[in-house]
């Protein structure tokens, strides 16, 4: 195996037959870890960059294994249940593989396949209510899964990596995008755009297609909604559009009477002119990830009712297009 | 995601809303639409004519040759079987005289009524008193007659009789002891050495059911060829030529054969003119003109066919569907299908269409209406096997595409308009099956996508070159070359059958249509259950549930992986075995007792033999098979076991012989009331089984593209393909390997223990036979598409995997092109069948709650259509359960 | 003899409980209270041939076994016994 086969990175998932994020059924890569925090995130377990559990309580025997388990003494046990105190977490695999450069390899070589790998509390609860989020995994695993997929995308397929913020693992990301761009797979990235340039540069001649997100124009209304105003993005956005030769296409999660509005829509579509970005797609909000928040012990921090309006969606979908 | 995440158990997410409605919604015509309507009220009903005249002429005829007396007793019940004929109807005749009629053959198998003789007497003595509102209600509930209620009783809680009929049916039922094919044959099948672990293999329900009474014929592929060509009188006057030329000459049956036939053919055409008369009674009553014009277009054509081939399409149609009916009649049926039929009448079609007799609008109103009639067949068989094994479903399995006799595809434009029909007019029958081939065009592929996208569940996509090799390997030896295997169709549900191609000359022109030549390809041993098999090599033959001995016990300990394979195959085949033998007594015994005259008239090449199919009239006939079911489990438990018994000695086989015992601390499916893995519910001492189930359920699993337990599948199956050819049918053929659970998969998994894999006691296997184990396949489709290719399917006679997918991830023009991606990638990686679900969970659920408001649902299970409404309710949590392919 | 719409010539049976009148084309059940146009069909409770034994069992020409509402339209030997 060469060096970029070993590189080796954290997701949280793969999908087949994704049908949604890129041309054709794709295979979407799931990197864990992000620069932002979206409130209407539908992926939270995609936002910290280290392996998690997730608890599901409705599950839970209370027989406390996990509590023995943990070698942190993170978990207590009470009359109502199991206690988390999730500040602890990050040291079970960070200090279990403190060299960053090649802990992460290091971790993929201590187990058989990637899927077996569990934090102690989930490996020792025998009723499934603790699972652990994020797994480690090398370019060379993910692109054994990969090759299989290429046989079922038919025509105009290929792989979507997505997150989380998929560059924010630059070097595993670009040696995997690289791997596959050279095996003539289609590749895109889903990005938030969060990133300082150069994890673009490494990453931008192994890239077919780039889903680029626009959350807000305003940056003090970027800020209020992501944790982050939005100048770097613009920057990054102006940039990639000067010199990326694949295509882009902005994606605008559309949030009610938060981006909705005219003055935002505008300023997008000047963007698109300026830039030459010919292409846009509206995601209507959605809070099909809430029961995830629950599991990570988070609050969901978006109303449940608020749902964007078919009609609007389609207005919008057609403002934007010009 | 409250209520139902734990339905999205592992891959996909829950969508933003409940899909009702299908995306694409056609509409029937409004007489398709008004029939339809009537069917939805129509319960299934049984009536007595036909038995009770074929009874009366066979008792007449005793001593006469047993060919001859046959044919008389069809004869005289087709001559007396009452024709309806309701408003609108544009194609006429059914199996009985109610919508949805079918009727018991006692000379197959009486014991069912002489086992109930008593309980159906009162019922029918103390019927009157109850109240019989909730049937009588016009528009109500499902089809099902599930309790006697008003005049009416119930039988294996489906079919209503009126109780005026009870004392006939059960005085007829009586006649035919000791002489049913079921008594004759039972008496001879106890000289096979070995018979009592027969006893103990169908006690303890390791296998499912005998074929040889229950349902000796059907999983064939229909030949309309004969009348299409020459009409009743041509085939009569050819019978007639053939008599005089075989009498006194030796192999003197032909002349009885012929004779036999020539006096069916008496009974069909007595029954085609019962029609004419009936039409004509209907047009004298009627006032409305536009009517009457169609009862008297019935007469005509009813009186026409009765000796004549059929003039135009109509004519064709009608044809096509009597003579469907007549071989349904003849015996206990399931699994008949018309084949190729978008090819047969293609001729018939084209020239009427060309001639300007025939437009769009009234081919569509014609396919609609057959496709009414398709689901008004009923299957009368008893309660294990209707409910058990069919769910009611009667596969009528029309083919489309494949591969003309010169190598081109065969697709066309009346195939479009079947498919179109089966969008417009959504019914259970026909289902419909495409013959998936590399050469069939792109527009006929995405129509037949937009029919799988409605949510239909039909039509299944088939391997056309996995089907082609697989007859080629099997029925070489009889003759079959790569032409003749081009004729091929799906018989029943997912059974490969042989075809053959037939010269029907119409204006002149030869056209090469494709008909079935071969008798049921699903005979033999039927529906071993693997699990079951598993659970008594671990327990070294005993059924545990039942606490009898099914096999000698093994003489060795298991103490190796290789020591347990051993003992599995030991078991497996000494069960093959002594069913092979006692089947091909009672199939003796049918073609003895119920030779098949109707269907042998029209299967090539048993007129020009003068054989009928049980003397290997046909022109294939290496048809018997062994059919398996729960595979999936099977292979997960035992990988469980390699794993965590051998690889890791984790466990002892002694600790999972507790477990399995204590159904891992959970209570019984029958306890709980409900079959599906997810509703489990943990008894007192589960916290002691918890970390061996966590094991098991841990250990690799079917369907994830995980070489640990794909291999053990593999070699399973390498070894199971291989060794049904040591066998030999009845007709001394070797048999082939067949696997589709139907719905074998409940009933058997309701009397299995717990698994090594995690299975709790009682609950479902997973069905088809490379359909992942509902909730264990967690890395997709693509995964799974993997894992089901393991191993070569042209090897046996089908394989079948079912999906469910949401609406969601195929929707709109883009969708449907992605969807014919995965649906070829799947094919050309070797698999032979997929089929698909697409609805929503939820929806189910509701549905379940609500049945009424679901009357019109259709959901696939096993490789068949079926109302959801009248799926037991083992097989409704298992759809449930399923893993949804979804991405919102 | 009680008769009900199912005795009428006129019925046309659906399923064992229901059924159309084949003149006006109402949906009737099997008991229905007859109309004025009722009209015997054709059954072996009024051909004078049979020969009735217990309610629901009998006997045609006096040896083979039949029932009152067996359908006689298609029987050759069938008789009337005071049509209508």
């Amino acid at each position: 195996m060469d060096r970029e086969e070993l590189t080796s990175g954290i997701i949280f998932d793969i999908q087949g037959f994704s049908v949604h994020d890129g041309p054709g059924c794709r295979t979407l890569i799931f990197l864990k870890g992000c620069t932002l925090r979206c409130h209407w995130c539908s992926n939270p377990e995609g936002i910290h960059p280290w392996p998690e559990p997730m608890f599901n309580p409705d599950l839970c025997l209370g027989d406390g294994n996990c509590v023995a388990a943990c070698p942190y003494d993170a978990i207590e046990s009470d009359k109502t249940g199991i206690h988390l105190h999730r500040e602890s977490c990050d040291s079970c695999f960070t200090k279990s593989y403190p060299d960053r450069e090649n802990g992460i390899h290091q971790a993929v070589n201590d187990q058989r396949t990637p899927a077996t790998y569990s934090l102690p509390c989930a490996s020792a609860c025998l009723s499934g209510a603790i699972k652990t989020a994020g797994y480690p995994v090398s370019v060379g695993e993910i692109y054994q899964v990969i090759s299989r997929d290429r046989n079922y995308w038919g025509s105009c397929g290929g792989i979507t990596l997505t997150g989380g913020e998929p560059l924010l693992q630059a070097d595993f990301a670009t040696a995997l995008l690289k791997k596959c761009y050279e095996a003539y797979i289609h590749t895109a990235i889903e990005t938030c755009g969060h990133l300082p340039w150069s994890h673009y540069e490494n990453a931008l001649p192994w890239l077919d297609l780039i889903l680029f997100d626009i959350k807000h124009m305003d940056p003090g209304k970027h800020l209020a909604m992501t944790g982050v105003t939005n100048h770097l993005i613009l920057e990054n956005a102006r940039k990639l559009a000067g010199i990326f030769k694949g295509k882009i296409i902005f994606r605008i999660p559309l949030i009610p009477s938060y981006n909705d509005d005219d003055e935002n829509l505008a300023a997008v579509r000047a963007l698109m002119e300026e830039t030459g970005v010919g292409q846009v797609e509206v995601l209507p909000l959605h809070h099909l990830g809430r029961e995830k928040y629950r599991l990570l012990g988070r609050k969901y921090p978006m109303d449940p009712a608020l749902i964007p309006p078919p009609a609007d969606v389609k207005t919008i979908r057609a403002k934007l297009s010009g | 995601m409250e209520e139902a995440s734990s339905v999205y158990n592992v891959y996909g997410k829950q969508p933003d809303s409940v899909v009702r409605e299908p995306e694409i919604k056609k509409s029937a015509t409004p007489r398709a639409e008004a029939l339809r309507e009537l069917y939805f009220t129509a319960k299934s009903s049984a009536s007595m004519e036909f038995p009770y005249w074929y009874t009366r002429r066979w008792e007449e005829l005793d001593g006469e040759i047993p060919i001859i007396r046959r044919a008389e007793a069809l004869k005289e019940a087709f001559s007396h079987l009452s024709p309806v004929i309701y408003p609108g109807e544009l194609l006429v005749m059914g199996k009985a005289a109610y919508l949805r009629g079918s009727y018991p053959m006692p000379w197959l198998s009486e014991a069912y009524f002489m086992a109930s003789e008593d309980k159906m007497y009162k019922e029918a003595v103390e019927s009157g008193k109850l109240s019989a509102d909730g049937y009588t209600t016009w528009g109500q509930g499902g089809g099902n007659v599930t309790r006697s209620e008003g005049n009416v009783v119930s039988i294996a809680g489906k079919f209503g009789v009126r109780k005026e009929e009870v004392p006939a049916m059960l005085q007829i039922a009586r006649y035919w002891k000791d002489k049913s094919v079921d008594d004759i044959g039972h008496k001879y099948e106890m000289m096979v050495p070995g018979y009592p672990v027969k006893e103990a293999l169908m006690r303890s329900v390791i296998c499912m059911f005998d074929s040889g009474y229950t349902l000796p014929q059907g999983r064939e592929v229909m030949n309309y060829y004969y009348p299409l060509q020459y009409g009743l009188g041509g085939m009569m006057t050819y019978c007639e030529e053939m008599m005089s030329e075989s009498a006194g000459i030796p192999e003197m049956d032909r002349l009885y054969y012929y004779k036999a036939t020539h006096l069916t053919l008496q009974g069909l055409q007595r029954w085609f003119l019962n029609y004419e008369k009936e039409a004509r009674f209907m047009a004298s009553l009627e006032t409305d003109a536009q009517q009457k014009k169609e009862y008297l277009g019935i007469a005509d054509r009813m009186a026409w066919l009765a000796e004549k081939p059929p003039r135009d399409f109509y004519d064709a149609l009608q044809m096509v569907w009597s003579c469907h009916v007549a071989v349904l009649n003849e015996d206990a049926i399931s699994g008949l299908s018309p084949g190729r039929l978008g090819q047969v009448l293609y001729p018939f079609w084209k020239r009427d269409t060309e001639k300007g007799l025939l437009n769009r609008e009234q081919s569509m109103e014609l396919l609609e209406c057959m496709r009414i009639k398709f689901t008004e067949i009923d299957c009368f068989a008893s309660m294990g096997v209707v409910g058990g094994v069919l769910s009611g479903n009667t596969f009528n399995n029309l083919c489309l595409g494949g591969l003309k006799k010169d190598g081109s595809h065969a697709a066309n434009e009346l195939e479009m308009l079947i498919l179109e029909s089966g969008m417009s007019c959504a019914t259970p029958q026909p289902t419909l099956s495409v013959l998936y081939d590399e050469k069939l065009p792109e527009e006929f592929l995405m129509k037949a996508v937009e029919c799988t996208k409605i949510g239909t569940g039909y039509p299944a996509w088939i391997n056309n070159q996995v089907a082609m090799a697989f007859l080629m390997d099997n029925y070489g030896h009889e003759g079959m070359t790569l032409e003749e295997a081009r004729a091929w169709s799906i018989g029943g549900c997912l059974e490969t059958s042989p075809g053959s191609w037939m010269p029907l000359e119409l204006d002149g022109e030869v056209y090469w249509i494709p008909g079935g030549s071969a008798p049921a390809t699903s005979v033999g041993v039927h529906f071993i259950s693997l699990p079951k098999i598993l659970e008594t090599v671990l327990f070294d033959g005993m059924d545990m549930r039942t606490g009898q001995r099914v096999f000698e016990p093994l003489g060795q300990k298991l103490e190796t992986w290789e020591n347990l394979w051993e003992g599995l195959k030991r078991y497996f085949s000494k069960a093959v075995e002594v069913l092979t033998y006692c089947n091909n007594i009672q199939h003796d015994a049918w073609r003895k007792i119920s030779p098949s005259l109707v269907n042998s008239m029209l299967k090539p090449d048993c007129l020009a033999q003068g054989k009928d199919i049980g003397q290997k009239g046909c022109r294939y006939n290496t048809t018997f098979n062994i059919e398996i079911c729960g595979a999936a489990n099977m292979v997960n438990s035992l990988a469980a076991l390699k794993r965590n018994v051998f690889d890791n000695k984790e466990y002892t086989l002694d600790d999972y012989r507790d477990a399995i015992l204590a159904n891992f601390g959970y209570k019984t499916a029958g306890e709980i009331g409900s079959f599906s893995l997810i509703d489990q519910q943990p008894a007192e001492k589960h916290l002691e089984y918890s970390r061996i189930l966590k094991s098991s359920r841990e250990a690799p699993k079917f369907g994830n593209d995980d070489h640990y337990v794909d291999s053990i599948f593999r070699e399973w199956e390498e070894w199971f393909c291989d060794m049904c050819h040591n066998y030999t049918s009845l007709y001394n053929e070797p048999m082939y390997a067949c696997q589709i659970s139907v719905s074998t998969h409940a009933p058997m998994g309701a009397v299995t223990l717990a698994g090594a894999d995690g299975r709790l006691a009682g609950t479902t296997f997973a069905d088809g036979s490379v359909s992942a184990y509902p909730g264990t396949d967690k890395n997709g489709p693509y995964a799974l598409f993997n894992s089901a290719t393991c191993w070569d399917h042209s090897k046996s006679q089908n394989s079948q995997l079912n999906m469910k997918i949401h609406p969601s991830a195929i929707k709109g023009r883009d969708g449907s092109r992605k969807f014919l991606e995965l649906i070829r990638a799947y094919l050309r990686k070797g698999g032979f069948h997929v089929q698909f679900n697409i609805v929503d969970s939820r929806m189910l659920k509701k549905a379940q709650a609500e049945p009424d408001q679901y009357r019109g649902l259709m959901v696939r299970v096993a490789g068949f259509t079926q109302y959801w409404v009248e799926l037991g309710k083992a097989i409704q949590d298992e759809v449930i359960a399923r893993t949804e392919y979804e991405e919102v | 003899m009680n008769l009900s719409c199912k005795d009428c010539l006129f019925f046309l049976a659906v399923d064992a409980f229901k059924g159309i009148c084949k003149r006006d084309k109402a949906r009737i059940t099997q008991e229905s209270e007859p109309c004025s146009h009722f009209e015997k069909a054709p059954r072996c409770k009024f051909c004078r041939h049979y020969q009735s034994q217990t309610e629901f069992t009998g006997l045609c020409m006096g040896i083979r076994a039949a029932w009152p509402d067996l359908p006689a339209a298609n029987c050759d030997d069938f008789q009337w016994i005071g049509k209508n």
